[in-house]
Protein backbone atom coordinates (compact mmCIF):
# COMPACT_ATOMS: atom_id res chain seq x y z
CA UNK A 1 0.00 0.00 0.00
CA UNK A 2 1.37 3.31 -0.59
CA UNK A 3 1.08 6.44 1.38
CA UNK A 4 -1.93 7.73 -1.18
CA UNK A 5 -3.82 4.72 -0.29
CA UNK A 6 -3.54 4.63 3.39
CA UNK A 7 -6.89 4.80 4.43
CA UNK A 8 -8.92 4.30 7.67
CA UNK A 9 -10.67 0.78 6.01
CA UNK A 10 -14.10 1.78 7.03
CA UNK A 11 -14.04 5.29 5.29
CA UNK A 12 -12.94 3.06 2.22
CA UNK A 13 -15.67 0.25 2.49
CA UNK A 14 -17.99 3.29 2.73
CA UNK A 15 -16.96 5.14 0.02
CA UNK A 16 -16.66 1.62 -1.92
CA UNK A 17 -20.47 1.68 -1.44
CA UNK A 18 -20.90 4.96 -3.37
CA UNK A 19 -19.91 2.68 -6.71
CA UNK A 20 -22.57 0.55 -6.64
CA UNK A 21 -25.11 2.76 -6.95
CA UNK A 22 -23.69 5.50 -9.48
CA UNK A 23 -25.88 4.09 -12.32
CA UNK A 24 -28.51 3.37 -10.73
CA UNK A 25 -32.17 5.54 -12.22
CA UNK A 26 -33.10 8.63 -10.36
CA UNK A 27 -34.20 8.23 -6.18
CA UNK A 28 -37.70 9.06 -5.42
CA UNK A 29 -38.41 10.62 -1.95
CA UNK A 30 -39.83 8.08 0.77
CA UNK A 31 -43.92 8.46 1.05
CA UNK A 32 -44.67 8.58 5.23
CA UNK A 33 -46.61 4.83 4.13
CA UNK A 34 -43.09 3.57 2.63
CA UNK A 35 -41.16 5.06 5.45
CA UNK A 36 -43.97 3.27 7.97
CA UNK A 37 -43.70 -0.13 6.40
CA UNK A 38 -39.48 0.03 6.49
CA UNK A 39 -40.31 0.86 9.94
CA UNK A 40 -42.38 -2.01 10.57
CA UNK A 41 -39.98 -4.62 8.98
CA UNK A 42 -36.92 -3.42 11.17
CA UNK A 43 -38.63 -3.20 14.35
CA UNK A 44 -40.14 -7.19 13.51
CA UNK A 45 -36.63 -8.08 12.88
CA UNK A 46 -35.38 -6.29 15.94
CA UNK A 47 -37.57 -8.11 18.20
CA UNK A 48 -40.36 -5.20 18.52
CA UNK A 49 -42.95 -7.18 15.86
CA UNK A 50 -46.05 -6.08 18.43
CA UNK A 51 -44.90 -2.59 18.13
CA UNK A 52 -46.81 0.13 15.80
CA UNK A 53 -45.88 2.84 14.09
CA UNK A 54 -47.74 6.05 14.06
CA UNK A 55 -48.04 9.90 12.66
CA UNK A 56 -44.35 9.73 10.08
CA UNK A 57 -43.89 13.24 8.68
CA UNK A 58 -40.67 14.23 7.31
CA UNK A 59 -38.89 16.89 8.79
CA UNK A 60 -37.89 19.80 6.60
CA UNK A 61 -34.20 21.04 6.26
CA UNK A 62 -31.10 19.60 5.93
CA UNK A 63 -29.07 19.11 2.53
CA UNK A 64 -27.46 15.36 3.24
CA UNK A 65 -30.24 12.71 4.76
CA UNK A 66 -33.86 11.61 4.26
CA UNK A 67 -35.04 12.57 8.06
CA UNK A 68 -38.73 11.89 9.35
CA UNK A 69 -40.42 12.10 12.88
CA UNK A 70 -42.59 9.00 14.29
CA UNK A 71 -44.19 7.98 17.34
CA UNK A 72 -43.25 4.17 18.10
CA UNK A 73 -46.01 2.60 20.17
CA UNK A 74 -45.79 -0.54 22.51
CA UNK A 75 -46.69 -2.01 25.45
CA UNK A 76 -49.20 0.91 26.29
CA UNK A 77 -46.51 3.62 26.10
CA UNK A 78 -45.40 5.89 23.18
CA UNK A 79 -41.83 7.61 22.50
CA UNK A 80 -41.34 9.65 19.83
CA UNK A 81 -38.52 8.72 17.14
CA UNK A 82 -36.30 10.41 14.71
CA UNK A 83 -35.33 8.33 11.67
CA UNK A 84 -31.93 9.66 9.33
CA UNK A 85 -31.94 7.82 6.34
CA UNK A 86 -29.69 7.55 3.18
CA UNK A 87 -30.83 8.92 -0.34
CA UNK A 88 -28.62 6.81 -2.85
CA UNK A 89 -26.38 9.96 -2.80
CA UNK A 90 -26.03 13.35 -0.69
CA UNK A 91 -23.94 15.95 -0.19
CA UNK A 92 -21.33 13.09 1.75
CA UNK A 93 -21.01 9.37 1.61
CA UNK A 94 -21.09 8.38 5.38
CA UNK A 95 -21.72 5.51 7.89
CA UNK A 96 -25.05 5.14 9.47
CA UNK A 97 -23.37 2.02 11.88
CA UNK A 98 -20.22 4.96 12.86
CA UNK A 99 -23.06 7.50 13.45
CA UNK A 100 -25.06 4.94 15.61
CA UNK A 101 -22.11 3.68 17.61
CA UNK A 102 -20.72 7.14 18.64
CA UNK A 103 -24.21 8.44 19.53
CA UNK A 104 -24.36 5.67 22.20
CA UNK A 105 -20.47 6.05 23.14
CA UNK A 106 -21.20 9.64 23.75
CA UNK A 107 -24.91 9.12 26.45
CA UNK A 108 -23.66 10.43 29.37
CA UNK A 109 -20.82 12.47 28.12
CA UNK A 110 -22.46 15.30 26.16
CA UNK A 111 -26.17 15.97 25.44
CA UNK A 112 -27.18 13.45 22.39
CA UNK A 113 -30.41 11.92 21.48
CA UNK A 114 -31.11 8.12 22.39
CA UNK A 115 -29.46 5.47 19.84
CA UNK A 116 -32.38 3.17 19.01
CA UNK A 117 -31.97 1.20 16.16
CA UNK A 118 -29.17 0.49 12.94
CA UNK A 119 -29.94 -0.82 9.58
CA UNK A 120 -25.84 0.08 8.88
CA UNK A 121 -26.96 -1.82 5.17
CA UNK A 122 -30.28 -0.92 4.78
CA UNK A 123 -31.29 -4.44 3.99
CA UNK A 124 -34.64 -3.70 6.34
CA UNK A 125 -35.29 0.07 5.74
CA UNK A 126 -34.34 -0.08 1.93
CA UNK A 127 -31.48 2.04 2.46
CA UNK A 128 -28.90 2.49 5.75
CA UNK A 129 -30.53 4.46 8.23
CA UNK A 130 -30.35 5.02 12.29
CA UNK A 131 -33.26 5.61 14.44
CA UNK A 132 -32.78 7.80 17.63
CA UNK A 133 -34.88 9.25 20.23
CA UNK A 134 -36.53 13.01 19.82
CA UNK A 135 -35.41 15.55 21.61
CA UNK A 136 -37.23 18.92 21.69
CA UNK A 137 -34.69 22.31 20.95
CA UNK A 138 -33.86 24.98 18.76
CA UNK A 139 -30.68 25.64 16.22
CA UNK A 140 -31.68 28.84 16.33
CA UNK A 141 -33.58 31.34 18.58
CA UNK A 142 -37.16 31.52 17.29
CA UNK A 143 -37.22 35.23 17.19
CA UNK A 144 -33.94 35.32 14.21
CA UNK A 145 -35.18 35.40 11.28
CA UNK A 146 -32.60 34.25 8.17
CA UNK A 147 -33.48 32.85 4.72
CA UNK A 148 -29.87 31.55 5.11
CA UNK A 149 -29.68 27.39 4.90
CA UNK A 150 -29.35 26.23 8.67
CA UNK A 151 -25.94 27.30 10.52
CA UNK A 152 -24.54 28.77 7.45
CA UNK A 153 -23.83 32.08 8.93
CA UNK A 154 -26.59 32.28 11.55
CA UNK A 155 -26.66 35.10 13.98
CA UNK A 156 -27.88 34.34 17.40
CA UNK A 157 -28.16 38.17 17.99
CA UNK A 158 -25.83 39.55 21.14
CA UNK A 159 -27.80 38.11 24.05
CA UNK A 160 -28.19 34.86 22.43
CA UNK A 161 -24.20 34.89 22.20
CA UNK A 162 -23.71 35.11 25.50
CA UNK A 163 -25.66 32.94 26.46
CA UNK A 164 -24.87 29.56 24.31
CA UNK A 165 -20.82 30.27 23.80
CA UNK A 166 -19.48 29.20 27.00
CA UNK A 167 -21.52 25.66 26.45
CA UNK A 168 -20.24 25.72 23.21
CA UNK A 169 -16.95 25.58 24.13
CA UNK A 170 -17.00 23.50 27.01
CA UNK A 171 -18.78 20.88 25.08
CA UNK A 172 -16.28 20.21 22.24
CA UNK A 173 -13.67 20.22 25.18
CA UNK A 174 -16.33 17.39 26.89
CA UNK A 175 -16.45 15.63 23.13
CA UNK A 176 -12.44 15.49 22.75
CA UNK A 177 -11.59 14.38 26.78
CA UNK A 178 -14.12 10.84 25.77
CA UNK A 179 -11.67 7.71 26.43
CA UNK A 180 -12.50 6.25 22.98
CA UNK A 181 -10.11 3.34 23.48
CA UNK A 182 -12.58 1.98 26.43
CA UNK A 183 -15.47 3.07 24.47
CA UNK A 184 -17.96 0.39 21.59
CA UNK A 185 -16.66 2.32 18.69
CA UNK A 186 -16.20 -1.16 17.15
CA UNK A 187 -16.18 0.39 13.48
CA UNK A 188 -13.95 3.02 13.94
CA UNK A 189 -9.85 2.55 13.57
CA UNK A 190 -7.13 4.74 15.27
CA UNK A 191 -4.42 6.16 13.19
CA UNK A 192 -1.97 4.98 15.06
CA UNK A 193 0.80 3.40 12.57
CA UNK A 194 3.00 7.00 12.28
CA UNK A 195 2.69 10.22 13.94
CA UNK A 196 1.61 11.91 10.45
CA UNK A 197 -1.49 9.01 9.46
CA UNK A 198 -4.27 11.20 11.44
CA UNK A 199 -3.57 13.85 8.97
CA UNK A 200 -2.45 11.58 6.00
CA UNK A 201 -5.73 9.80 6.26
CA UNK A 202 -7.95 12.77 5.99
CA UNK A 203 -5.93 14.17 3.11
CA UNK A 204 -6.57 10.55 1.35
CA UNK A 205 -10.44 10.34 2.42
CA UNK A 206 -11.10 13.77 0.66
CA UNK A 207 -8.63 13.12 -2.12
CA UNK A 208 -10.04 9.92 -3.20
CA UNK A 209 -13.70 11.57 -2.53
CA UNK A 210 -12.70 14.18 -5.14
CA UNK A 211 -10.83 11.79 -7.54
CA UNK A 212 -14.61 10.01 -7.48
CA UNK A 213 -17.56 13.19 -7.67
CA UNK A 214 -15.39 15.33 -9.95
CA UNK A 215 -18.09 16.98 -12.59
CA UNK A 216 -15.54 20.44 -13.53
CA UNK A 217 -11.49 20.15 -12.82
CA UNK A 218 -10.52 22.62 -10.72
CA UNK A 219 -6.69 22.91 -10.71
CA UNK A 220 -6.62 24.33 -7.42
CA UNK A 221 -7.55 21.55 -6.12
CA UNK A 222 -4.56 19.22 -6.82
CA UNK A 223 -2.48 22.75 -5.66
CA UNK A 224 -4.04 21.81 -2.16
CA UNK A 225 -3.51 18.42 -2.00
CA UNK A 226 0.15 19.30 -2.68
CA UNK A 227 0.44 21.70 0.55
CA UNK A 228 -1.32 19.18 2.60
CA UNK A 229 1.09 16.47 1.71
CA UNK A 230 3.80 18.52 2.30
CA UNK A 231 2.43 19.95 5.09
CA UNK A 232 1.18 16.74 7.29
CA UNK A 233 1.48 17.79 11.23
CA UNK A 234 2.31 15.29 13.73
CA UNK A 235 -0.89 13.84 16.20
CA UNK A 236 -0.03 11.65 18.87
CA UNK A 237 -3.58 13.07 21.21
CA UNK A 238 -5.76 11.44 19.59
CA UNK A 239 -9.33 12.25 19.99
CA UNK A 240 -13.03 11.55 18.50
CA UNK A 241 -13.37 14.26 16.15
CA UNK A 242 -17.23 15.19 15.49
CA UNK A 243 -15.85 16.61 12.22
CA UNK A 244 -19.19 18.79 12.19
CA UNK A 245 -19.45 21.17 14.87
CA UNK A 246 -20.66 24.33 14.48
CA UNK A 247 -23.92 26.39 14.76
CA UNK A 248 -26.77 24.44 12.80
CA UNK A 249 -25.69 20.89 14.09
CA UNK A 250 -26.40 21.35 18.20
CA UNK A 251 -30.17 22.11 19.38
CA UNK A 252 -30.79 23.96 22.59
CA UNK A 253 -33.70 25.25 25.06
CA UNK A 254 -35.19 28.36 24.39
CA UNK A 255 -36.44 28.73 28.53
CA UNK A 256 -32.98 27.32 30.17
CA UNK A 257 -30.82 28.27 27.35
CA UNK A 258 -28.96 24.72 28.00
CA UNK A 259 -28.02 22.45 24.69
CA UNK A 260 -29.88 19.90 24.40
CA UNK A 261 -28.53 17.37 21.42
CA UNK A 262 -25.85 17.98 19.62
CA UNK A 263 -26.68 16.42 16.56
CA UNK A 264 -24.98 15.33 13.26
CA UNK A 265 -22.64 13.28 13.79
CA UNK A 266 -21.47 11.55 10.30
CA UNK A 267 -18.35 12.70 9.72
CA UNK A 268 -17.17 11.42 13.10
CA UNK A 269 -13.64 10.02 13.26
CA UNK A 270 -10.81 9.24 15.62
CA UNK A 271 -7.91 12.53 15.07
CA UNK A 272 -7.05 15.29 15.83
CA UNK A 273 -8.44 18.24 18.01
CA UNK A 274 -7.24 21.19 15.76
CA UNK A 275 -9.64 19.72 13.23
CA UNK A 276 -12.71 20.40 15.05
CA UNK A 277 -11.19 23.56 15.39
CA UNK A 278 -10.81 24.80 12.13
CA UNK A 279 -14.26 23.87 11.22
CA UNK A 280 -15.60 25.97 13.69
CA UNK A 281 -13.99 29.01 12.94
CA UNK A 282 -14.99 28.00 8.69
CA UNK A 283 -15.77 31.43 7.51
CA UNK A 284 -19.18 30.31 5.81
CA UNK A 285 -20.44 29.38 9.35
CA UNK A 286 -19.71 32.68 10.70
CA UNK A 287 -20.68 36.29 10.44
CA UNK A 288 -19.31 39.86 11.11
CA UNK A 289 -20.63 41.67 14.40
CA UNK A 290 -21.40 44.83 14.53
CA UNK A 291 -18.11 46.10 14.85
CA UNK A 292 -16.83 43.81 11.77
CA UNK A 293 -15.37 41.60 14.14
CA UNK A 294 -15.82 37.71 12.31
CA UNK A 295 -17.77 35.31 14.98
CA UNK A 296 -16.80 31.96 14.69
CA UNK A 297 -20.09 29.86 13.98
CA UNK A 298 -21.75 32.96 15.01
CA UNK A 299 -20.80 33.07 18.45
CA UNK A 300 -17.60 35.03 19.17
CA UNK A 301 -14.32 35.96 18.22
CA UNK A 302 -11.78 33.23 16.87
CA UNK A 303 -9.13 34.26 18.90
CA UNK A 304 -11.45 34.06 21.88
CA UNK A 305 -13.02 30.45 21.27
CA UNK A 306 -9.64 28.94 20.66
CA UNK A 307 -8.38 30.20 24.14
CA UNK A 308 -11.24 29.36 25.78
CA UNK A 309 -11.01 25.96 23.98
CA UNK A 310 -7.91 25.88 25.25
CA UNK A 311 -8.64 26.48 29.01
CA UNK A 312 -11.77 24.15 29.00
CA UNK A 313 -9.30 21.34 27.78
CA UNK A 314 -6.09 22.04 28.95
CA UNK A 315 -5.14 21.33 25.34
CA UNK A 316 -2.30 23.98 23.93
CA UNK A 317 -3.16 24.94 20.08
CA UNK A 318 -0.33 24.51 17.67
CA UNK A 319 -0.27 27.40 15.19
CA UNK A 320 0.92 25.57 12.49
CA UNK A 321 -1.42 22.57 13.14
CA UNK A 322 -4.74 24.79 13.45
CA UNK A 323 -3.58 26.06 10.00
CA UNK A 324 -3.30 22.17 8.14
CA UNK A 325 -6.71 21.86 9.45
CA UNK A 326 -8.14 25.04 8.24
CA UNK A 327 -6.52 24.52 4.47
CA UNK A 328 -7.78 20.54 4.82
CA UNK A 329 -11.16 21.98 5.58
CA UNK A 330 -12.20 24.81 3.50
CA UNK A 331 -10.48 22.24 0.62
CA UNK A 332 -12.59 19.88 1.61
CA UNK A 333 -15.56 21.98 2.14
CA UNK A 334 -15.13 22.84 -1.22
CA UNK A 335 -14.83 19.13 -2.72
CA UNK A 336 -18.36 18.25 -0.44
CA UNK A 337 -19.86 21.70 -2.35
CA UNK A 338 -18.32 21.70 -5.88
CA UNK A 339 -18.02 17.97 -6.70
CA UNK A 340 -20.05 15.70 -4.56
CA UNK A 341 -23.69 17.93 -4.03
CA UNK A 342 -23.11 18.29 -8.06
CA UNK A 343 -22.70 14.62 -8.66
CA UNK A 344 -25.45 13.64 -6.40
CA UNK A 345 -27.77 16.42 -8.36
CA UNK A 346 -26.80 15.55 -11.78
CA UNK A 347 -27.64 11.72 -11.18
CA UNK A 348 -30.91 12.56 -9.75
CA UNK A 349 -29.81 10.49 -6.34
CA UNK A 350 -31.32 12.69 -3.53
CA UNK A 351 -34.29 14.14 -2.46
CA UNK A 352 -32.24 17.15 -2.52
CA UNK A 353 -31.31 17.29 -5.88
CA UNK A 354 -32.27 21.35 -6.18
CA UNK A 355 -30.35 22.35 -3.01
CA UNK A 356 -27.47 20.24 -3.39
CA UNK A 357 -27.23 22.05 -6.93
CA UNK A 358 -27.65 25.39 -5.12
CA UNK A 359 -25.07 24.80 -2.67
CA UNK A 360 -22.90 23.66 -5.12
CA UNK A 361 -22.33 27.65 -5.84
CA UNK A 362 -20.76 27.77 -3.22
CA UNK A 363 -18.13 25.84 -3.98
CA UNK A 364 -16.26 29.18 -5.64
CA UNK A 365 -16.48 30.70 -2.25
CA UNK A 366 -14.93 28.01 -0.62
CA UNK A 367 -12.53 28.10 -3.27
CA UNK A 368 -11.30 32.17 -2.78
CA UNK A 369 -10.96 31.01 1.00
CA UNK A 370 -8.68 28.19 -0.14
CA UNK A 371 -6.39 30.51 -2.18
CA UNK A 372 -5.97 32.87 1.13
CA UNK A 373 -5.50 30.08 3.30
CA UNK A 374 -2.74 28.95 0.88
CA UNK A 375 -1.23 32.26 -0.14
CA UNK A 376 -0.88 32.85 4.17
CA UNK A 377 0.29 29.57 4.61
CA UNK A 378 3.10 28.96 1.57
CA UNK B 1 -41.15 37.52 -31.39
CA UNK B 2 -38.81 35.27 -29.80
CA UNK B 3 -38.80 35.45 -25.98
CA UNK B 4 -35.80 36.10 -24.41
CA UNK B 5 -34.63 33.88 -21.54
CA UNK B 6 -34.70 36.30 -18.84
CA UNK B 7 -38.64 36.93 -20.27
CA UNK B 8 -38.99 33.10 -20.02
CA UNK B 9 -37.72 32.87 -16.23
CA UNK B 10 -39.91 35.69 -15.00
CA UNK B 11 -43.13 34.13 -15.98
CA UNK B 12 -41.92 30.92 -14.77
CA UNK B 13 -41.49 32.76 -11.24
CA UNK B 14 -44.61 34.68 -11.34
CA UNK B 15 -46.37 31.16 -11.72
CA UNK B 16 -44.77 29.82 -9.32
CA UNK B 17 -44.92 32.60 -6.81
CA UNK B 18 -48.41 33.32 -7.32
CA UNK B 19 -50.41 30.35 -8.20
CA UNK B 20 -48.02 27.02 -7.65
CA UNK B 21 -46.59 27.59 -3.87
CA UNK B 22 -50.24 28.75 -2.42
CA UNK B 23 -51.63 25.95 -3.87
CA UNK B 24 -49.29 23.40 -2.28
CA UNK B 25 -50.56 22.03 1.30
CA UNK B 26 -48.24 23.06 4.04
CA UNK B 27 -48.29 19.91 5.98
CA UNK B 28 -46.01 18.98 2.73
CA UNK B 29 -42.62 20.42 4.31
CA UNK B 30 -40.82 18.37 0.97
CA UNK B 31 -43.11 19.85 -1.79
CA UNK B 32 -43.01 23.84 -0.15
CA UNK B 33 -39.15 23.90 0.36
CA UNK B 34 -38.82 22.29 -3.14
CA UNK B 35 -40.88 24.96 -4.35
CA UNK B 36 -39.11 27.76 -3.01
CA UNK B 37 -35.49 26.54 -3.61
CA UNK B 38 -36.61 26.10 -7.14
CA UNK B 39 -37.32 30.36 -7.44
CA UNK B 40 -34.73 30.98 -5.61
CA UNK B 41 -32.79 29.24 -8.58
CA UNK B 42 -34.70 31.12 -11.26
CA UNK B 43 -34.20 34.44 -9.06
CA UNK B 44 -30.03 33.58 -9.77
CA UNK B 45 -30.54 32.15 -13.22
CA UNK B 46 -32.94 35.72 -14.11
CA UNK B 47 -29.71 37.48 -13.25
CA UNK B 48 -26.87 36.04 -15.15
CA UNK B 49 -27.85 36.37 -18.91
CA UNK B 50 -24.99 34.66 -20.92
CA UNK B 51 -23.46 32.06 -20.03
CA UNK B 52 -21.81 31.10 -23.04
CA UNK B 53 -19.88 34.24 -22.76
CA UNK B 54 -18.41 34.09 -19.80
CA UNK B 55 -17.44 30.44 -20.81
CA UNK B 56 -15.48 32.03 -23.49
CA UNK B 57 -13.89 34.14 -21.23
CA UNK B 58 -13.04 31.09 -18.45
CA UNK B 59 -11.44 29.35 -21.86
CA UNK B 60 -9.48 32.15 -22.68
CA UNK B 61 -7.86 32.00 -19.15
CA UNK B 62 -7.48 28.20 -19.17
CA UNK B 63 -5.51 28.89 -22.16
CA UNK B 64 -3.52 31.69 -20.82
CA UNK B 65 -2.35 29.47 -17.89
CA UNK B 66 -1.54 26.28 -20.66
CA UNK B 67 0.75 28.35 -22.28
CA UNK B 68 2.67 29.64 -19.81
CA UNK B 69 3.02 26.22 -18.24
CA UNK B 70 3.67 24.71 -21.34
CA UNK B 71 7.04 27.19 -21.85
CA UNK B 72 8.94 25.92 -18.54
CA UNK B 73 10.68 22.54 -18.82
CA UNK B 74 8.72 20.17 -17.49
CA UNK B 75 10.50 17.82 -15.83
CA UNK B 76 10.59 13.73 -15.05
CA UNK B 77 8.23 11.53 -17.29
CA UNK B 78 5.12 11.96 -15.46
CA UNK B 79 5.01 15.75 -16.00
CA UNK B 80 6.63 15.24 -19.73
CA UNK B 81 3.46 13.22 -20.21
CA UNK B 82 1.33 15.65 -18.46
CA UNK B 83 2.88 18.42 -20.32
CA UNK B 84 2.24 16.46 -24.09
CA UNK B 85 -1.58 15.90 -22.75
CA UNK B 86 -2.27 19.82 -21.74
CA UNK B 87 -0.29 20.53 -25.20
CA UNK B 88 -3.04 18.80 -26.88
CA UNK B 89 -6.16 19.45 -24.99
CA UNK B 90 -4.72 23.38 -25.82
CA UNK B 91 -4.76 22.85 -29.77
CA UNK B 92 -8.26 21.11 -29.15
CA UNK B 93 -9.52 24.23 -27.39
CA UNK B 94 -9.92 26.55 -30.41
CA UNK B 95 -12.08 24.59 -32.01
CA UNK B 96 -15.05 26.20 -32.54
CA UNK B 97 -16.69 23.69 -33.80
CA UNK B 98 -17.00 22.29 -29.89
CA UNK B 99 -18.92 24.25 -27.35
CA UNK B 100 -16.74 26.75 -24.77
CA UNK B 101 -17.62 24.78 -21.74
CA UNK B 102 -16.83 21.94 -23.16
CA UNK B 103 -13.33 22.80 -24.56
CA UNK B 104 -13.24 24.89 -20.90
CA UNK B 105 -13.70 21.25 -19.17
CA UNK B 106 -11.46 19.12 -20.94
CA UNK B 107 -8.12 22.11 -20.66
CA UNK B 108 -8.82 22.87 -16.95
CA UNK B 109 -8.81 18.93 -16.62
CA UNK B 110 -5.13 18.28 -18.11
CA UNK B 111 -4.48 21.44 -16.03
CA UNK B 112 -5.52 19.63 -13.03
CA UNK B 113 -3.34 16.91 -13.96
CA UNK B 114 -0.25 18.68 -14.85
CA UNK B 115 -0.32 20.24 -11.47
CA UNK B 116 -0.54 17.06 -9.89
CA UNK B 117 1.97 15.94 -12.35
CA UNK B 118 4.39 18.56 -11.27
CA UNK B 119 4.14 18.15 -7.66
CA UNK B 120 5.67 13.96 -7.94
CA UNK B 121 8.76 14.94 -10.49
CA UNK B 122 7.72 18.64 -12.40
CA UNK B 123 11.11 21.02 -13.00
CA UNK B 124 11.97 23.32 -10.12
CA UNK B 125 10.74 25.61 -12.47
CA UNK B 126 7.06 23.82 -12.98
CA UNK B 127 6.59 22.99 -9.48
CA UNK B 128 7.23 27.10 -8.50
CA UNK B 129 5.33 28.26 -11.53
CA UNK B 130 2.41 25.55 -11.10
CA UNK B 131 2.06 26.79 -7.56
CA UNK B 132 2.27 30.73 -8.34
CA UNK B 133 0.54 30.95 -11.23
CA UNK B 134 -1.95 28.51 -10.61
CA UNK B 135 -2.90 30.13 -7.50
CA UNK B 136 -3.21 33.33 -8.75
CA UNK B 137 -5.70 31.80 -12.03
CA UNK B 138 -7.75 30.18 -9.12
CA UNK B 139 -7.80 33.10 -7.39
CA UNK B 140 -8.92 35.02 -10.51
CA UNK B 141 -11.35 32.04 -11.35
CA UNK B 142 -12.63 31.74 -8.46
CA UNK B 143 -13.31 35.96 -7.79
CA UNK B 144 -15.99 35.81 -11.36
CA UNK B 145 -17.32 32.61 -10.05
CA UNK B 146 -18.58 34.36 -6.82
CA UNK B 147 -19.85 37.19 -8.76
CA UNK B 148 -21.40 34.92 -11.23
CA UNK B 149 -23.07 33.25 -8.49
CA UNK B 150 -23.61 36.01 -6.28
CA UNK B 151 -27.45 36.13 -6.21
CA UNK B 152 -27.00 32.51 -4.42
CA UNK B 153 -26.71 34.25 -1.48
CA UNK B 154 -23.28 32.97 -0.58
CA UNK B 155 -21.69 36.24 -0.67
CA UNK B 156 -22.32 39.16 1.91
CA UNK B 157 -22.05 42.00 -0.96
CA UNK B 158 -20.67 40.80 -4.16
CA UNK B 159 -18.37 43.82 -5.49
CA UNK B 160 -18.89 44.37 -8.92
CA UNK B 161 -22.18 43.51 -11.21
CA UNK B 162 -22.25 40.58 -13.58
CA UNK B 163 -22.40 42.78 -16.32
CA UNK B 164 -19.55 44.83 -14.98
CA UNK B 165 -17.51 41.85 -14.45
CA UNK B 166 -17.86 40.58 -17.98
CA UNK B 167 -17.34 43.93 -19.79
CA UNK B 168 -14.06 44.28 -17.59
CA UNK B 169 -13.05 41.05 -18.65
CA UNK B 170 -13.93 41.10 -22.66
CA UNK B 171 -12.21 44.96 -22.88
CA UNK B 172 -8.83 42.61 -20.03
CA UNK B 173 -9.40 40.31 -23.22
CA UNK B 174 -9.37 42.45 -26.55
CA UNK B 175 -7.15 45.86 -24.76
CA UNK B 176 -7.01 46.47 -28.63
CA UNK B 177 -10.58 48.23 -28.12
CA UNK B 178 -9.96 50.36 -25.95
CA UNK B 179 -7.87 51.98 -28.40
CA UNK B 180 -9.82 55.23 -29.63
Amino acid sequence: MTQRDDLEPAIARTLARKALVRDLPAYAPKAAAEIEAALLRLLAVQGHGSAKVANVSRLAGGASKEQFVFDLIEGGTSETMVLRMDPLESAVETSRLREYQVIRAMQGVVPVPPARFVDADGSLLGRPGVITGFIGGVTKPSDVTSARISGLGTDFGLAWRGRLKDEFVARLAQIHRLDWRSADLADFQAPEADPHQAARWQVNWWARVWQDDVVEPLPIIALAERWLRENLPQTTDLVVVHGDYRAGNFLFDEATARMTAILDWELVHIGDFHEDLSWVVQGIFGHPDDAGVHLASGLMPRDKFLSDYSKASGRSIDARALHFYEVLGVWKTVILSGATSLKAARNAHSHQDVLLSLLSMAAHRFAAELCDLLERGA
Amino acid sequence: MTPSAADRISTMMRALAEVVLPAIDPANSLAVEQARLVLGHLAVLSGQGDEARLDALELASEQDLARQLLALPAGGPLSVAACANLSTHLAQSTDGTLAASTRRTALRRSLEALMRAASDDGSEALRAASWSLGLAHARAQADRARVWYAAAGFESEPQISIPQMLNALERASHPEELQP
